[in-house]
């Protein structure tokens, strides 16, 4: 039953893909969907508030879709939904967005096709109560909905939204009890007719199902049953993406203990169960692009250490298995054992590149101008790439949006137009020849991106407004007690902290631009203006040798040096000090980060040409980090550039990415180098850092022979990818930088 | 103020001694090995390196030399290099980054202020400042004054020396360096003297009182097939070490990437054409040293 042979691991990773359905234990796809939405029309013409269509066609899938036994696994979740509430969601967004909200999606959607700025609803990017959830169970928190609902009742304060909210959040978690109960006859009855290793399997989880119908968990095993089952509830059924898993070791340390405490269970059997829970998120998702974060190490709440036996076991467990999902952040805090970090750098050195350093020494005080106080700022959760949220207490959303601040400058130097598409997107803020000096050229820039943050700010709230028609959250707002207590659905901001955020992309392709205007145009008188942006507009046609010149020229943000760092310090600062003064439409606040997912690529297609020697079309820099190949500097003064930079402005998270040579970080002595460079990252104040391991010339074979290299993991951006699956594109950037360290 | 004569810097450097370090290296040297992979560190006059194949013949050279050492033809262009005296000009502007100077003098201040640029790397990777080559103790003076000033800050030193220079010149650094990576090449000073210039009397004997005087010593040793990879060399070393105190021995295999600067620098090529040591190689080297009581350990790991 424990046994974790190759073939094992095999049939985990397909469990998704042929799944034997019990036929008699629900409605075929076909007729659940029509059945479903007959359901779904005849509520809301009963004049049914959206919540409760929502937790009742919730319950519904919950009863009447089929059910699978999953006879390899220790893990059990098979449930045929179709996808059908996520359809139902899109139905209803659609109807907001291409009703009321039509003149805000027109607005945004021009400005991301412009390569402007994206701002819209995020009802991922955020993660649920996960203690509630271990320390309750789903009967607990039924428990806790019936009590909060009783008290109001009976003190006849109860309102009749809240009324709204108890009824559906009850619905949705009577059913999903009656779920495990119907997962556990599935399992008991297949167990009848499999193999005897496979049928003690199944009866074993069927145990466990029946415990979690009762109580909370009380195993690991029951722990991580509950967990997984969670997340396919949320993720699958409800079709919310990019829910973190929440802090493996620090969750499920007490399971661990007790189990081992007892005798019940050794580290080994405790392993294979940890890597049944990783590989079911592998054989979910696959390749899918962005991995499924969980955490490791970091705080406690009262600032003692969290890394303990299981944070290893966890990382063992992980390594074994060389796969490049699910992803972690590896919370790092002064008082970490040097141990924890050089292991996670190990894994990375060897390829296991699937993690990422966070630095709790900058997420507190990050945390707390926020608002947080000490004691929350030390308990976030990493949420989707590396944004930060308080766990329990906020509803982060921090996917809302992003502002492009090179394509500010390519707007300040056309008044407003964009040169690509010829269109007005931006504001009016004065001919070239208005901008006689540095100083007002760069007023004019700020202008831009405070029109861009505006605008952002605008639609985001507008779309905010209408979060309870598209996605009321009796599920998710169960596990948060703010929200029981009030009475108040999630996202209708019932949380205690119910935040938006704001990214920024290109700080470094602005520095750089604009230290080259200071420098030719303001200083020296080397060229004009006016001609300067000919020059730009004809994306550097003739120019090869000025162009050459100015990416020549060391003056570029990465190096450690005054002109550019100062500009990007400036610019960044000016930018979330926009975004972290507003406020949103859910009783809330903007949280500005500096993140470009694979948005610089996306936004650099649509950009011409930039003063810093870009061309039209160029990716522009990538989160924190410098522009490719600019870093001519090296690593050191990579890093103390980008420390330049107060990484606690960027509440929504911010990124450095290095890369390293493999002779770099050879032997004991490399690892303890590799493993300074994380320390040294959190004492410059450094917030997230990740960091791949490559030889320039194994990357040029991986895409000459991708079949050959399948297996070769790089650390994208928030999330691993497959080398050999990204954009050639992106391949090449990676090359270049691989074959800079290298040479 | 004692002046220095400055070839290259390198920073992140982690092989040149423990956690993260500085690396500076100091230009001329008093031995010239035929498989020097720092040739530029040999003279110990500023010099410029040429990489013709980087050339884009974008002329920038030629028009901020002053000294008529970058020509255009129609050819292309041309490096005259008796006419250079290495200001380092067209370094700043040439397009292909084909121009690169070695050696430049600065003072300690100029050294220290870059060597405490990375402070923080050092602090958290119990790394340091290295002096290399070159030969850094021909520099004495400069590495004295530069380490005091390290020391005062707390900073690890170490120095990597070829041990080729006068007792007095360590005597100086004793006291303020925490290290030494000291290089042995070959036991038979005849054929030392054949392969790098100069007999290794004076060396062996310098190691000799550095090891009595209690400094904290790794062994760095090339291994280059053909010259001193022979198992009666490996034993002769061996023997010799095992008498000493030493905390380590690397042994590091011969690779020939240096070669495109010997071209470069318009130096003669004097690289053995062999290729580099295996690991097997490198392995039996490490088991042979090992019999004498030497922690030697392969370059490569």
């Amino acid at each position: 039953m424990w046994s974790m042979s190759h073939d094992d691991i095999e049939a985990l990773k397909g469990q998704y893909q042929k799944v034997s359905w019990r036929e008699q234990s629900g409605f075929a796809p076909e007729e659940l969907e029509r059945r479903f939405f007959a359901l779904s029309a005849e509520l809301a013409k009963a004049g049914m508030p959206r919540p409760l269509i929502k937790a009742h066609c919730f319950a519904w899938i919950m009863e009447n879709a089929q059910l699978a036994a999953e006879p390899c696994c220790l893990l059990q979740d098979h449930i045929r939904h179709g996808n059908l509430l996520q359809k139902q969601r899109e139905i209803w967004n659609r109807e907001v967005m291409e009703g009321v909200l039509q003149p805000e999606a027109r607005e945004a959607d021009e400005a991301f096709a412009c390569g402007f700025f994206r701002a819209g609803s995020d009802y991922g990017h955020t993660a649920p109560d996960w203690n509630a959830i271990m320390e309750q169970g789903f009967p607990g928190i039924l428990e806790r909905l019936r009590f909060a609902q009783e008290e109001k009742r009976a003190a006849g304060t109860l309102t009749e939204e809240q009324e709204v909210f108890y009824q559906a959040a009850i619905l949705v978690y009577e059913s999903a009890i009656r779920y495990l109960g119907r997962l556990a006859e599935a399992c008991r009855a297949a167990a009848e007719t499999e193999q005897a290793r496979e049928a003690e399997r199944l009866r074993f989880c069927a145990g466990s199902l029946e415990n979690l119908q009762v109580s909370a968990p009380k195993t690991l095993q029951e722990a991580l049953q509950l967990g997984y089952l969670y997340h396919i509830l949320q993720e699958e059924i409800e079709g919310e993406r990019l829910r973190s898993f929440g802090g493996i070791d620090r969750l499920y340390r007490r399971f661990y203990e007790d189990d081992i405490a007892s005798g019940r269970a050794d580290a080994s059997m405790e392993k294979v169960l940890l890597q049944h829970m990783m590989l079911k998120f592998h054989a979910l998702t696959g390749d899918w692009l962005f991995g499924e974060p969980m955490y490791l190490g970091g705080v406690y709440p009262d600032g003692s250490s969290a890394v303990c036996e299981l944070t290893y076991l966890v990382i063992d467990a992980f390594d074994e298995l060389n796969i490049a999902n699910p992803k972690f952040h590896a919370r790092v805090a002064a008082n970490s054992p040097r141990e924890y970090v050089e292991k996670i750098c190990d894994c990375i050195r060897r390829g296991n590149s699937s993690f990422v350093f966070l630095s709790d020494e900058a997420a507190a005080p990050m945390m707390q101008k926020t608002g947080a106080t000490l004691e929350e700022a030390r308990d976030y959760v990493p949420i989707g790439c590396y944004e930060p949220c308080i766990l329990g207490k906020e509803v982060g959303c921090t996917g809302n949006g992003d502002v492009n601040l090179a394509k500010a400058l390519e707007l300040a130097l056309h008044d407003g137009m964009d040169p690509v598409t010829g269109r007005q997107i931006g504001a009016h803020t004065g001919s070239l020849a208005a901008l006689d000096t540095f100083d007002r050229l760069k007023d004019a820039v700020k202008r831009q991106i405070e029109f861009a943050v505006n605008r952002a700010v605008n639609v985001i709230c507008h779309c905010e407004e209408h979060y309870m028609e598209v996605n009321p959250s009796p599920l998710f707002s169960a596990t948060m007690e703010e929200c029981v207590r009030r009475g108040m659905d999630a996202y209708r901001g019932g949380a205690k902290y119910n935040n938006s955020s704001i990214s920024g992309i290109g700080q470094g392709t602005l520095a750089d631009s604009l230290a080259q205007l200071k420098k030719r145009v303001y200083d020296t008188g080397e060229i004009r203006l006016e001609r300067y942006v000919e020059i730009l507009d004809g994306d550097w046609q003739g120019e090869e040798l000025l162009r050459a010149r100015v990416r020549r020229d060391g003056d570029k943000w990465g190096n450690d040096r005054q002109l550019p760092d100062a500009l990007a310090v400036e610019f960044t600062r000016y930018f979330s000090d926009l975004v972290n003064r507003a406020t949103n439409a859910r009783g809330g606040r903007f949280k500005a980060g500096v993140i470009s997912i694979n948005n610089n690529y996306t936004y650099g297609r649509k950009m011409g040409a930039t003063p810093d020697g870009r061309k039209a079309g160029e990716p522009v820099n990538k989160n924190l980090s410098a522009s490719v190949t600019m870093d001519r500097s090296g690593l050191t003064a990579h890093m103390r550039s980008v420390c330049r930079i107060d990484h606690t402005d960027l509440p929504n998270g911010s990124v450095l990415e290095l890369m390293l040579h493999p002779t770099a970080v050879a032997g004991e002595e490399g690892l303890r180098a590799f493993a300074g460079i994380v320390w040294t990252y959190l004492a410059l104040g450094g917030f997230a850092l990740h960091l791949n391991v490559f030889d320039g010339k194994v990357l040029r074979a991986a895409q000459a022979d991708p079949e050959k290299y399948k297996n070769l993991q790089v650390r994208v951006c928030g999330w691993n990818q497959y080398f050999v699956n990204i954009s050639r594109a992106e391949q090449d950037d990676f090359i270049r930088q691989a074959e800079e360290i290298g040479a | 103020m004692a002046k220095g004569m400055l070839m290259d810097v390198k920073k992140f450097a982690v092989h040149d001694g423990p956690g993260i370090r500085t690396t500076l290296f100091l230009k001329g040297c008093s031995l010239k090995c035929i498989w020097c992979h720092n040739p530029e560190g040999i003279d110990n006059c500023a010099e410029m390196a040429y990489y013709a194949h980087k050339c884009i013949g974008c002329g920038e050279c030629a028009r901020v030399c002053p000294h008529g050492a970058h020509v255009m033809t129609p050819e292309g262009h041309v490096f005259q290099r008796g006419n250079c005296v290495a200001c380092g000009l067209c370094e700043e502007v040439c397009l292909g980054e084909a121009m690169k100077r070695f050696g430049r003098q600065i003072d300690v201040a100029e050294a220290l202020r870059i060597a405490m640029e990375d402070q923080a790397f050092y602090a958290q990777s119990g790394g340091g400042v290295t002096v290399s080559g070159g030969e850094p103790l021909l520099q004495a003076d400069f590495v004295w004054e530069l380490f005091t000033e390290l020391k005062r800050q707390g900073i690890h030193t170490a120095v990597d020396t070829c041990g080729n220079v006068s007792w007095k010149a360590f005597e100086k650094v004793l006291p303020v360096a925490d290290m030494f990576l000291f290089d042995v090449k070959h036991i038979d000073s005849q054929a030392h003297k054949r392969l790098t210039g100069a007999g290794n009397e004076r060396i062996l004997e310098n190691l000799r009182k550095l090891s009595d005087a209690g400094a904290r010593i790794e062994i760095r040793m090339p291994l280059v097939p053909g010259c001193n990879d022979d198992e009666e060399t490996l034993a002769g070393i061996g023997e010799m070490l095992g008498k000493l105190r030493i905390e380590r021995m690397k042994v590091l295999p011969y690779h020939s990437m240096a070669r495109s600067k010997y071209q470069a620098l318009g130096m003669p090529d004097t690289m053995p054409d062999v290729s580099s040591p295996t690991d097997a190689d490198l392995h039996r080297a490490v088991e042979i040293l090992k019999q004498y009581g030497v922690n030697a350990v392969s370059g490569r790991e």
